[in-house]
């Protein structure tokens, strides 16, 4: 499957696939290019799925000691992001869980669950509060393929490598969530 | 909201454009940005460089073709005299191996499925399948190693 350059946030020109083949020869300067190229995506993408900073930290080191174990010997077959996106995924869940135990075991701070996202400039609040509770009640595999195509800019092909789905299902997903979305009164603003 | 059928129907057959603003609001939703402290990033890179270190390639050195033959027959010999020594071993216990014993049996999926049970199979060890998470395939992997190996 076709896999296209996603946007990266580091001056180093080398691709990743460059900088995995210096680390697979033992290379430690690669793998700081590497994290610091994808670290705020992960975190970022960890603390949307886990719903909190700090639990999105821990995901963030567990995330990057899983790819360090994959070395020496890792072949990236596919965009980089793709591939961590399960083990961010998994990890984040697993973490959100672990947390929700706690909790209900009453070691963890409710108020420490379950963050809303913060706000940022650009729309009305009330409207972005509105598009949070459609999105909310989104099929997750919905939700899912939604948000990793408009806010973490994955093409189609990336995203099925991601979920190890056919483009066409997520092509299906993704026409089905804009077509919930349309079709709620709560956001059919953003469509007029 | 029923979940709809997973197939490319007509109306998917293009990639679905969403109007600007709603990718606006979706960014505004969920693009905040959680700071990473200094001390997460040194954690990490500290790990890389000691995971990494054992990992540079070894330098080639050539030798005249007379020392390496010589150096052959020794290792050689040298192998010889260690295998015909019984001495006292270190067991290498594969991954599987979860309770130590030297096998891989069922017991090993068990002895799994109770640390999973009392949350103490946290070491990345048991990840058995590589998915990022230890969990029930975990154990199935190891029920089916098992099965392999009893088969064998």
């Amino acid at each position: 499957m076709a896999c296209q350059p996603l946007e990266t946030q580091s001056d180093d020109p080398r691709p990743d696939e460059a900088l995995v083949a210096l680390i697979n020869q033992g290379d430690p300067n690669a793998f700081e290019t590497l994290y610091r190229r994808h670290r705020d995506w992960v975190v970022n993408l960890a603390g949307r799925i886990a719903g909190d900073q700090s639990l999105a930290l821990d995901v963030l080191q567990e995330t990057f000691l899983y790819v360090l174990r994959k070395f020496p010997g890792f072949q990236l077959t596919c965009q980089f992001r793709s591939f961590m996106y399960p083990a961010v995924r998994n990890l984040a869940i697993a973490a959100r869980e672990k947390a929700a135990r706690s909790q209900a075991d009453g070691c963890v701070d409710p108020d420490q669950l379950e963050t809303e996202p913060q706000t940022a400039t650009g729309n009305h609040p009330s409207e972005r509060a509105r598009l949070a509770e459609v999105l909310k009640g989104l099929p997750e595999p919905q939700r899912e393929v939604l948000l990793l195509r408009f806010v973490d800019g994955f093409n189609l092909a990336e995203i099925a490598v991601a979920l190890e789905v056919p483009i066409g299902t997520v092509k299906s997903r993704l026409h089905h969530a804009l077509a919930a979305l349309r079709q709620d009164p709560r956001t059919r603003s953003f469509f007029e | 909201m029923k979940d709809q059928p997973e197939h490319q129907d007509d109306a998917a057959a293009q990639e679905p454009i969403a109007p600007a603003r709603l990718v606006a609001a979706l960014g505004a939703l969920h693009g905040s940005k959680i700071p990473v402290p200094t001390r997460v990033d040194e954690a990490v890179l500290a790990q890389a460089r000691s995971h990494l270190d054992g990992v540079a390639a070894p330098s080639i050195v050539l030798f005249p073709g007379w020392l390496a033959a010589a150096a052959a027959i020794l290792a050689g010999l040298g192998l010889t005299f260690l295998l015909s020594n019984t001495g006292p071993k270190v067991p290498a216990f594969a991954r599987e191996d979860v309770d130590r014993n030297g096998r891989v049996d069922m017991l090993d999926a068990f002895a799994l499925a109770r640390k999973l049970q009392a949350g103490t199979a946290s070491d990345q060890m048991f990840d058995l399948n590589g998915d990022g998470v230890i969990d029930q395939r975990d154990i199935d992997s190891i029920a089916a190693h098992a099965v392999r190996v009893h088969k064998g």
